[in-house]
């Protein structure tokens, strides 16, 4: 720092201690709920919103908000702040953006809830606290996340609303801001809550009924004791930590390879959970499960190998193993840092800390530790498959029952990838590669460490660390098939490979400056952030990584952050927000708590009921905040709009895990089974590159846990309803409203098809409509419907079978037919329709006997008959006709009628490509585009009638007089050049029809034997299908009280 | 996140929402047919005003911008600026020698294409590109790009998303972020992809900020929006539908008046019906007239090619979408040609005629002005490989982008690279400074465009980023 600045700064200091004196003069006697409300709201929003620009060193336009003194003295504007007068403060005009001028923040408004924090405390007289200096608040060695955990006893509750301990804090923060709770929610109200939270399903209709009918605090207790111990809990809670684990089923990077084993993480997750397995355990086991195994059965060593898929799910890089591995343990560190501790430490990498505690040293210190361990790889583009970079696994017993033949040949083969990669040609290109490189980045340091830098050599190490990975790819590849033939020889032999963690050379690592590896500092040992060590580092064995002293010491009493965290995501999973609103931030950056003796005693208990997950969830659903209803106060709303103080139960809209697999419970579709893994393509296949890298989407009938999910492209639906970020924890769904979810919810064929569903069962379960409202209404909300809703549904499906049935007749172009063609065939072409389109003969048909009169024959080599009319007068509702006899085979794209001449223009009836005799209808629709159904196969030597109908709504093939194939399309057919023909393919000769063709009819509007959609089961059914889908979209699905 | 808490200061805002969804749909209408000029465009802001808690309302931007709405021409696979707009004399002479370049052998493959003098300055332009030479005194080319990667991924990454190493928020969802947008009836920020391309969808995603702000993917052809065609095609069914709905919803919010958002979760199933009917007219480019339609190279019946979505770019913009990405062409089959440059033809045959079209258009219709168009790749192509090769690999330290339109100085030149085209020679710019040139040119200073997330200010542009002045108007 240069003297001047320090200077300056002194200087500052000494103001700033004669405003603490000045201000103690100014304020008389500020009441401690002043001083209290001031540090606990108003300095936090100080030093977040305000203190980068006016604060410190820097103060734009003139204006310092670091003490009361300074903020009444104002900046160039002039003075800032009237106590007690809010409205004349120059200040509020600037936070509430009145004055176009003046607005504060410049980039964007500050929450409504702060500005009233502002105007409150203004208006108080704006107290200042002890401390002067709200920076200071940044230099606090006391941070309150960071000391230990206060032991608390709950505050008395003398207006009895309380049923537990967590209601004395809640209580007490009501009364403290004059709020008065919300009466408890209704019984059948706090079913569906304790359903969707407990389970992410909606309750049957008949768990509601007996529920309300007998409810009673201890059917209440029952309750939660039950959906606890369903499997559905499992995979509800698990969902919550994969989300803060940043599970997903591929690697990342550009080639976003899958890890066919990453289910078995997710596995373990619901596993855990629905276990209650002792939290400590459980981040034990994900940090270091693999060096854990002296401490338990050999079943637990699987298992607590799958654990650490925690942290082999780091994000991957670029296209080579391993690429970039600063960026994989960045990762790791991020996610431990926000998923465990509640710190942001990724910061650190490439400077100290700006916020927290937290220096590039410590940094380091973490980074050593997963440097010296070996992260599992599951393939890139170099190499293309995983390169035996897993961990195989055989329970011992197993091991022992596999012949001992086969074992030798396993180990045997083993050996024989090693010595063969060892003894490969490539091994000599590597040696000296590394050795230019090591000579290069010695070279390197000595540049830096005389602080010149070499643009040009730092570019050449990078385009050496490259070649490098280029050539261990292809000393990986030589292998392929030998890998390929040992993973199926130990698959065999039991043995499955993991995608688990490993130590691997156990060393320090050296600072990288800047976060550049090639640019390294000093050698820092392993172990944790000073700051939170409190003077004791880790103690790591000689040989160690330190994965398992990390692991400990996170669950250790030592370390106050663990419990606190975990307690708070647990209270925000419950209630929409955390006592810490930013849960993943406990750091001097992050959040006060709202209740700090309420989190501080719910993080003892947890620690003194063995870590149990499902004793918290007991702790706070058996309270009253948890069972307040939703309902909304008004003079709440104006103090507390947020509800964070809990006057009332957030009301929130569905996860869209939780959309999904609602629907699907409701409509009866959905499979609550467990998968397993997922259909991936054999990593034999894998050919996968940046160019074309994995993508897949999986349909799937269970729960959406289950649903693959990927780092290169979000998987659809969770990412349209704000599902979670599979590049890095997501410690708080965000929650949108989008034109695009209403568009997925109002057309995808998803709930489409869940509604249907739903229609069927009712349909099927009773013949009364009033009854079927009441089911489907049970079903989709968990209640039952009002006389007046049943009125209204009633009414509804009403007009909507007219409706359909009005449609169906102004679509198929009114209640008219008109003929346009007719073509009897007997003996002739002559058209008896009165349009006067005469068939031409064109090479030589014959006339046989037909299915009435005579029938034209046509011979398969080149026989046809051209109307000499385009026939695009016939609309877009329209039918052709005919009965057919085929011959034995057809040419591929024989056409039996049509007016095509490819380029997406006209229709036609023809032989699809492929089988004889299978024929398919397809119409042009522009741009050689062409709408296609599916084919229809006719019978050899038999007489058939064939009709091609055309609806505005979509094409259809009927044969016999019943509907064979639809597809469905609104595409308008492009008008042809070319004339109707019978028999004619597209060039004559080549695709001409064999067989025989009679009575050929060609009818503008669509004659009543055509017109299915209007039979009345079709219409009933389409009618509960659309009140079904109005229900699963409808704000009472979507949202839980 | 004081976008929800907008949502919550303004209930009674959403109220009103039906009159300004008729007004905007009709006048969104009549752009559709008409072209759309300033003054509906004013018109359509107002409107989206009125909407004042809608969290993608219009914000004002930092400072006053030329450029309101942006496209992106993306080029994936790399681009060659020296076979392109980066004509290198030196490389043409010493096709076929060998340079020693620090160490290596350096075998120099000259452009096998011909170069011609294009536009007042006489700017070389190879016989690539004959349309956008002809309209090259519209463009500022920066020769000097480099990129902190040599991969697709990186590179594409740090080119949509600031870094190479994690996915952050796009270039565009920053900006629907900062601006909001001008039609609330589609969404702020669209990308026009055939096929994905490298690092999938994370290039357009929003990330950490809020889900409103990623971009739509749309997939040229039949059916371009995802789940905007009802499988109730009836449209007096449909009506019937949201009526029942609306009975429901309002039912459901009796007891919860103050509930903002019940309120906003049902305007967005108006939003959507405005969009069925309004994006198949944005997207339907044969409403356009025979001359413009032939400007492209658009042929009858053509609903998917580079011209298509080129034109219905511009649509789209001209109706209120704040940012269009155009993908040419995904993450296969693109500019990456690697074993023979004579590749590059065929991409340059789809994209020149369409391309140059397109900001002629513009510029006809007095669009060009608050439209900024950006042509831009990862990374180039490389000078020098083995010997005799005729094609080339990823070259990230020297490379050309260029723009054009709203506020951007035409006929600029800016930057050089070395006389091979190997490094940049003069005023280097960084993917850093091209965003920060870009959010310049809509009005928001990169440093200001911040976003709080996992306890720190996040921006597009890091700690970096330096607005290139000189291109500039």
């Amino acid at each position: 720092m240069l003297p001047a600045r320090k200077i300056k700064k002194q200087l500052l200091f000494f103001m700033t201690l004669l405003i603490v004196y000045a201000d103690n003069l100014a304020v008389a006697d500020p009441s401690n709920d002043d001083v209290e409300f001031f540090e606990a709201r108003i300095r936090p929003l100080l030093v977040r919103r305000c203190l980068g620009c006016h604060g410190g060193e820097k103060t734009q336009g003139g204006l310092r908000v670091d003490s009361r003194q300074a903020l009444m003295e104002g900046g160039e504007s002039g003075p800032a702040m009237m106590p007690g007068q809010p409205d004349a403060s120059l200040l509020m005009k600037a936070v509430r953006y009145q004055d176009a001028a003046l607005q504060m923040p410049p980039e964007g408004t500050l929450p409504s809830e702060e500005i009233d924090l502002l105007e409150q405390w203004i208006h108080r007289g704006a107290s200042w606290g002890v401390k002067t200096d709200p920076s200071a608040v940044s230099l606090d060695a006391n941070h309150w996340s960071f000391l230990p955990l206060a032991a608390v006893e709950s505050p008395a509750d003398p207006s009895g609303w309380g049923t537990n301990p967590v209601d004395g804090f809640i209580r007490r923060r009501l009364d403290q801001q004059g709020l008065s709770p919300v009466p408890l929610a209704s019984p059948q109200t706090l079913m569906r809550r304790v359903y969707f939270d407990l389970v992410g399903l909606p309750p049957a209709w008949h768990e509601v009924e007996a529920f309300v009918e007998n409810y009673s605090w201890e059917t209440y207790r029952q309750l939660i004791d039950r959906l606890l111990e369903s499997p559905q809990y499992g995979e509800r809670w698990g969902r919550h930590w994969l989300d803060l684990a940043r599970y997903a089923d591929t690697q990342g990077g550009s080639v976003d390879c899958p890890i066919p084993q990453a289910h078995l993480y997710r596995d373990y997750v619901i596993d855990s959970f629905s276990a209650d397995k002792p939290y400590d355990e459980f981040i034990r086991e994900q940090i270091a499960g693999d060096l854990m195994d002296s401490e338990g059965p050999p079943e637990k060593v699987r298992e607590r190998l799958i654990a650490t898929g925690y942290i082999g799910l780091s994000l991957r890089n670029g296209i080579f193993k391993h690429y970039h591995p600063e960026l994989i343990i960045e990762d790791t560190i991020d996610t431990i840092g926000r998923s465990i501790l509640g710190m942001t430490i990724r910061c650190a990498r490439c400077h100290d800390h700006k916020i927290e505690p937290i220096t590039t040293v410590d940094y380091y210190r973490l980074y050593g530790i997963f440097s010296s361990s070996r992260y599992p790889f599951s393939g890139s583009e170099l190499p293309q498959f995983s390169a035996g970079e897993s961990v195989p696994y055989v329970h011992p017993e197993d091991w022992a029952q596999v012949p001992l033949q086969q074992r030798q040949a396993i180990e045997e083969l083993r050996l024989r990838i090693k010595q063969e990669v060892s003894q490969h040609p490539a091994q000599q290109e590597l040696r000296e590669k590394k050795a230019r490189l090591a000579g290069d980045f010695a070279r390197y340091r000595e540049i830096r460490s005389q602080g010149e830098f070499d643009a040009g050599l730092r570019t050449s190490i990078d385009d050496q660390d490259v070649r490098i990975r280029e050539v261990i790819a292809k000393l990986d590849s030589s292998s392929r098939g030998l890998w390929n033939e040992l993973k199926k020889m130990e698959l065999q032999a039991g043995v499955t490979r993991l995608y688990a963690m490993r130590d691997e050379n156990p060393h320090d690592e050296y600072v990288q400056v800047g976060g550049d590896p090639f640019d390294v500092g000093t050698l820092v040992p392993r172990g944790i952030p000073e700051r939170l060590s409190k003077g004791t580092q880790l103690r790591i064995p000689d040989g160690q990584s330190g994965r398992l002293e990390l692991a400990e010491w996170l669950t250790s009493p030592d370390n106050p952050l663990t419990p606190r965290v975990a307690v708070n995501y647990v209270w925000q999973f419950h209630f929409g927000q955390g006592i810490v609103a930013t849960a993943d931030d406990f750091g001097l950056g992050g959040a006060l708590p709202t209740h700090p003796e309420l989190l501080d005693w719910l993080a003892n208990d947890f620690v003194a009921h063995g870590w149990s997950i499902k004793h918290l969830h007991r702790r706070i659903m058996l309270s009253s905040t948890y069972r307040l209803s939703s309902l909304l106060d008004a003079r709440s709303v104006e103090i507390d709009p947020a509800n964070r103080w809990h006057w009332r139960c957030e009301r929130r809209r569905l996860d869209a895990e939780s959309i999904r697999d609602g629907m699907m419970q409701i409509a009866g579709t959905l499979n609550r089974s467990r998968p397993g893994g997922h259909p991936f393509p054999a990593e034999e296949s894998w050919q996968f590159s940046q160019h074309g890298p994995f993508k897949a989407i999986y349909e799937s009938p269970y729960r959406s846990v289950y649903l693959m999910t990927q780092r290169i492209q979000r998987h659809p639906f969770l990412a349209l309803f704000d599902g979670p970020d599979t590049n890095r924890t997501t410690a708080q769904r965000k929650v949108s409203s989008k034109a695009l979810q209403a568009l997925y919810l109002q057309n995808s064929s998803f709930v489409h098809a869940q509604a249907h569903a739903l229609a069927e069962k009712l349909v099927q379960s009773t013949s009364d409509s009033e009854e079927r409202i009441q089911q489907a209404i049970q079903r989709a909300w968990s209640r039952a419907p009002t006389e007046k809703e049943i009125q209204d549904s009633l009414q509804y499906l009403k007009q909507f079978a007219a409706q359909w049935k009005q449609d169906t007749v102004d679509l198929a172009g009114g209640l008219q037919t008109e003929l346009m063609l007719e073509y009897k065939f007997d003996g002739s072409a002559q058209d008896s329709s009165g349009r006067q389109r005469h068939g031409l003969l064109h090479g030589d048909p014959t006339f046989v006997p037909g299915k009435s009169g005579q029938a034209i024959s046509f011979d398969g080599e080149g026989d046809y008959v051209d109307s000499g009319t385009t026939m695009n007068d016939l609309g877009n509702a329209f039918v052709v006709e005919c009965w057919v006899r085929p011959g034995p085979e057809q040419a591929h794209y024989a056409d039996i009628f049509g007016n095509h001449l490819g380029g997406g223009r006209g229709f036609v009836l023809q032989q699809n490509g492929n089988a004889t005799n299978q024929f398919r209808g397809s119409m042009g629709v522009g741009g050689d585009n062409w709408v296609l159904s599916e084919p229809v196969p006719l019978q050899v030597n038999m007489w058939q009638k064939i009709a091609f109908v055309r609806t505005p709504r979509s094409l259809q093939l009927f044969l016999n007089g019943k509907k064979q194939v639809e597809v469905l399309s609104t595409a308008v057919i492009e008008p042809s050049p070319f004339t109707f023909h019978v028999g004619l393919g597209i060039s004559a000769v080549e695709r001409s029809f064999y067989g025989d063709i009679d009575d050929l009819r060609v009818y503008r509007g669509i004659p009543e034997e055509y017109r299915l959609e209007a039979n009345p089961q079709q219409v009933e059914l389409v009618s509960w299908s659309s009140y079904a889908r109005l229900l699963l979209t409808a704000n009472e699905f979507l949202y839980v009280d | 996140m004081w976008i929800n808490e907008k949502l919550r200061r303004v209930p009674s805002a959403i109220n009103d929402s039906a009159n300004r969804r008729t007004f905007l749909r009709q006048t969104a209408k009549g752009s559709v047919a008409v072209a759309c000029g300033a003054s509906l465009r004013s018109q359509l802001l107002m409107a989206a005003r009125q909407e004042g808690g809608h969290p993608l309302a219009p914000v004002p931007s930092h400072f006053p911008a030329g450029a309101q709405n942006l496209i992106i021409v993306n080029l994936t696979g790399g681009l060659s600026h020296i076979d392109s707009f980066d004509y290198k004399p030196r490389l043409q002479a010493d096709h076929g020698k060998t340079l020693d370049w620090r160490g290596r052998p350096f075998f120099v493959n000259a452009s096998p294409f011909k170069f011609s003098p294009r536009g007042e300055n006489n700017l070389m332009v190879s016989e690539l590109f004959p349309h956008l030479g002809n309209i090259v005194d519209d463009l500022a080319i920066i020769r000097s790009m480099y990129n902190d990667h040599i991969s697709h991924g990186q590179a594409t990454l740090s080119m949509h998303c600031g870094l190479t190493t994690i996915p952050m928020p796009s270039l565009g969802s920053w900006i629907s972020y900062g601006l909001g947008t001008q039609n609330l009836d589609l969404p702020p920020f669209v990308v026009l992809a055939a096929k994905l391309p490298y690092m999938g969808n994370q290039v357009w995603d929003s990330s950490f900020l809020p889900a409103y702000h990623t971009g739509t993917r749309l997939i040229p052809g039949n059916d371009p929006v995802p789940y905007l065609k009802s499988p109730i095609e009836s449209v007096s069914l449909r009506a019937l539908e949201q009526a029942m709905l609306q009975k429901m919803n309002q039912r459901h919010l009796k007891d919860s008046q103050l509930d903002p958002q019940l309120r906003a979760r049902m305007s967005t199933f108006a939003t959507a019906a405005g969009m069925m009917k309004l994006a198949p007219q944005v997207l339907d480019v044969h409403s356009e007239t025979r001359e413009t339609l032939a400007d492209f190279g658009i042929g009858s019946g053509d609903n998917q090619s580079i011209a298509w979505q080129l034109l219905a770019a511009r649509r789209l913009v001209e109706n209120g979408v704040r940012v269009v990405e155009v993908v040419h062409t995904g993450s296969g089959a693109n500019w990456d040609s690697h074993g023979d440059m004579q590749h590059h033809r065929q991409r340059a045959n789809d994209l020149d005629r369409p391309l140059a079209a397109l900001i002629l258009d513009l510029k006809k219709r007095g669009l060009l002005e608050e439209t900024l168009v950006v042509i831009c790749t990862e990374f180039g192509r490389a000078p020098a490989g083995t010997k005799n090769e005729k094609g080339r690999n990823h070259h990230n330290s020297a490379f050309t982008c260029m723009l054009a339109g709203g506020g951007v100085r035409a006929g600029a030149i800016y930057g050089k690279s070395d006389e091979y085209g190997n490094l940049v020679a003069e005023n280097m710019v960084h993917v850093h400074d091209l965003h920060a040139t870009i959010l310049h040119l809509m009005g928001l200073d990169h440093e200001r465009l911040t976003y709080r997330f996992g306890g720190r200010d996040f921006r597009l542009t890091d700690v970096h980023g330096q607005v290139v002045k000189q291109i500039l108007t």
